[in-house]
């Protein structure tokens, strides 16, 4: 008897210990700390990549499209798209991933996405591949991106290490309701100072707000690189407390009170200006171009115009540029790693670029792709007032003045700060020096 | 005489009084039953509004023009159908697992003797103090060692025991009269027997609320299937809804999402008419835990 519950005991802890074990043993090798190993030639058995990203339905369709082209050329490499949400989903998703090694092959990421990344030491430097002899780059192809959309992707580190390549980009445009402006005989303004006259002109005869920015955030930064002023740098230092961007601030906030501008929050809390722009309850709005359907109307032709810019001393051309890039994932074998830089270069070629941004609201992401017919064809179609192509075409107008805010790991923390200064100073009753020392109390503890 | 008027102003008072209480009663229930009403409401007309009109301020109460067209617009917009079957096969599936491993476990804690009881049942209540957000990655990092990420394993598997319900039908079994036990052991029974003919019909009310409990807990999980499943294959209808109306600029396209949300709701509240009984009588038994 007491054999037999000694015999038990021993059965129900080796069966124990075994399930331990079955766990243990089941841990795929995390690969992220082999040495990158890059072949000359393309392994011949079917390679599994995946790609995550945050497209909407109908861009999933173009990216299905670009898979399926890609794998013509490929047929061994297999690619599987997976849409994870929004933006925010998918680096939540991305950084559970991460720590338990499920990550996958590649994903859209905005910068400052990567800075956190790069601290679980996920990303794959892509120098190597660009650099390699049958697999790399040529420099007229480096030479072919857009000089700005290709800094992105390098903007980490001192030794200005690749860990992305641009994908979907855009930018700030401002839309105008053309109909009243051409009956008007009005200018499209293209520095703040036309803004507030045209402004001035149109409270006098509709006594409505001219003028709404979408996004306060991107007010603040891009307002204060225009007025010359410093915003953070790359090792997360806030340096936007100095005179430019309090000018800058002060400038709007001087508009807004007298009742020529705005930002959404001013219409019942809206989070964007297209429907009160929509409605003509205002006449000109800053947003991203990714959203240009939103402004479109079907009462009245809409315009499209780069976004005005200072004039005054110190003035720095400059306009914010947005969208994300692709990154690629250290832990994989080098067959993955290397089939999933050739799908990055892919998407990334002339001829993918073309088409994706043909058929979305991002931008050519290569140089060339602006002079294919296919692109060109596109274009062409502003002419009979398709909002994309006329958004694309003032985007391209304000190509050269693109700038990117530095991103670290709490680069979205100041974003959030500098939103809420916006709100405090124009709705908030605070003056411009209280509010930015609410906000770098906040930020710098 | 004075008796006689002392009655009637009884009465009277009885009646101002039930008047009174019946008003404020019928008031408040009125009031509670607008709260619960309102959303369901605003899900129905919102998917029945236009896209303009749903971001109208002040928002109108009843849509100026009846969309039909958003409910086949809507369901185009991703495979519910797929949504719906994943969600149903890992309710039903993780509800039987659960309803299994409860029977057992709560049969050991209630009747068996063996060593460690106590100690092991104090375990198992240990574990509800802690908040299930805060095992969300450990047991991310378990699934994915074992290779389950994006399989109908990760979505089931964790979910198959709860210490809740079988301390919830441990004490629904430890009201049945030990004699029964007795009387069945003289009998030779086996322990299993007498759990199977004995304790689980008489305990069949607490099992049909856990059932049920369980289902619609699964039916509404949301956190952890959004993490472990990465493809489309392998969503669930919460999921889905949430994510298939949002665009790459994230915006939603608000009132195609309410018109597949009153779509995938009606199954529920079917379901709510006719086990109305039960789900009342279960989510009072176990308190205010739902």
């Amino acid at each position: 008897m007491e054999e037999r519950k000694t015999m038990k005991k021993l059965i129900s802890f080796i069966i124990l210990l075994g399930a331990l074990f079955l766990v243990a043993g089941c841990a795929p090798e995390n690969l992220k700390d082999k040495d990158i190993i890059i072949p000359d030639v393309l392994p011949t058995e079917e390679i599994n990549i995946t790609f995550w990203h945050a497209m909407g339905q109908a861009n999933q369709v173009l990216i299905q499209e670009l898979i399926d082209d890609f794998q013509v050329l490929y047929p061994n490499i297999k690619v599987t798209q997976a849409s994870q949400g929004g933006y925010n989903d998918l680096r939540d998703k991305l950084n559970t991933a991460i720590r338990a090694g499920t990550e996958p092959n590649l994903a859209q990421a905005y910068p400052d996405h990567v800075a956190v990344y790069l601290q679980g030491n996920a990303v794959l430097p892509l120098d190597e591949y660009i650099n390699h002899p049958v697999w790399g780059y040529t420099q007229a192809d480096l030479d072919d991106f857009v000089p700005s959309f290709l800094a992105e992707g390098r903007l980490y580190d001192e030794a200005q290490t690749y860990y992305s390549l641009p994908f979907n980009k855009s930018t700030e445009i401002m839309f105008y309701n053309k109909t009243y402006f051409d009956a008007k005989g009005l200018t499209v303004p293209s520095t703040w100072a036309e803004v507030r006259t045209v402004a001035q002109f149109i409270k006098n005869d509709t006594g409505k707000i001219a003028f709404a920015y979408d996004s306060e955030a991107n007010l603040f930064i891009t307002l204060t690189e225009q007025w010359g002023g410093a915003y953070t740098d790359y090792n997360g230092n806030i340096l936007f407390n100095n005179t430019q961007s309090k000018a800058a601030v002060g400038f709007f906030s001087q508009m807004y009170k007298d009742g020529l501008a705005a930002t959404p929050t001013h219409f019942d809390g809206q989070n964007y200006a297209s429907d009160i722009f929509k409605a003509e309850n205002i006449y000109m709005t800053v947003g991203s171009s990714a959203g240009a359907r939103y402004n479109d109307s079907t009462v009245f032709e809409v315009g499209v115009a780069p976004i005005p810019q200072f004039d005054g001393a110190g003035a720095k051309q400059a306009v914010i540029q947005q969208g994300t890039n692709v990154s690629i994932f250290k832990n994989a074998t080098d067959a993955q790693r290397l089939a999933s830089w050739l799908f990055l270069k892919y998407i990334t070629s002339t001829e993918a670029t073309t088409m994706f941004s043909s058929g979305s609201a991002y931008f050519p992401v290569r140089i060339s792709a602006y002079d294919s017919a296919e692109y060109q064809a596109f274009l062409a179609k502003a002419n009979t007032g398709d909002i994309l192509a006329r958004s694309a075409i003032a985007a391209k107008a304000q190509s050269n003045r693109f700038f990117t805010s530095a991103a670290f790991p709490g680069s979205s923390l100041a974003r959030d700060e500098v939103q809420a200064l916006v709100r405090a100073v124009l709705y908030g009753n605070k003056t411009v020096d209280q509010a930015y020392q609410d906000a770098l109390n906040e930020l710098t503890w | 005489m004075t008796t006689k008027m002392n009655v009637k102003n009884i009465v009277r008072n009885y009646k101002w009084d039930t008047l009174f209480k019946n008003i404020l009663l019928y008031g408040f229930l009125t009031i509670m039953a607008f709260i619960v009403v309102i959303p369901f409401y605003w899900m129905v007309i919102t998917s029945l509004k236009t896209r303009a009109e749903v971001d109208l301020f002040p928002p109108t109460l009843f849509p100026a023009v009846m969309m039909f067209s958003n409910f086949p617009e809507a369901m185009a917009q991703a495979d519910f159908s797929r949504y719906i079957y994943n969600t149903i096969y890992v309710g039903v599936i993780s509800t039987f697992g659960t309803v299994i491993t409860t029977i057992l476990a709560a049969f050991a804690f209630a009747r068996l003797e063996f060593k460690g009881k106590a100690l092991l049942f104090s375990l198992f209540l240990a574990t509800m103090m802690i908040p299930g957000e805060m095992m969300v990655i450990t047991n991310y990092i378990t699934v994915a060692r074992l290779n389950w990420i994006d399989t109908y394993e990760a979505l089931i598997v964790p979910f198959i025991v709860s210490v809740f319900y079988i301390y919830l039908l441990r004490q629904s079994f430890k009201q049945i009269p030990n004699e029964l036990y007795l009387a069945a052991k003289v009998d030779g029974t086996s322990d299993f027997k007498y759990l199977i003919r004995i304790m689980v019909p008489i305990a069949m009310p607490t099992i049909i609320s856990i059932t049920i409990l369980k289902l619609i807990g699964s039916w509404n999980a949301y956190v952890w299937p959004n993490l472990v499943a990465d493809s489309d294959s392998m969503r669930l209808i919460t999921n889905g809804l949430r994510r298939a109306f949002t665009d790459d600029y994230g915006r939603s396209a608000i009132h195609l999402q309410m018109a597949a949300t009153t779509v995938v709701t009606m199954p529920l509240l079917i379901v709510f008419l006719f086990l109305r009984k039960y789900i009342m009588r279960g989510v009072s038994r176990s308190g205010i835990k739902g």
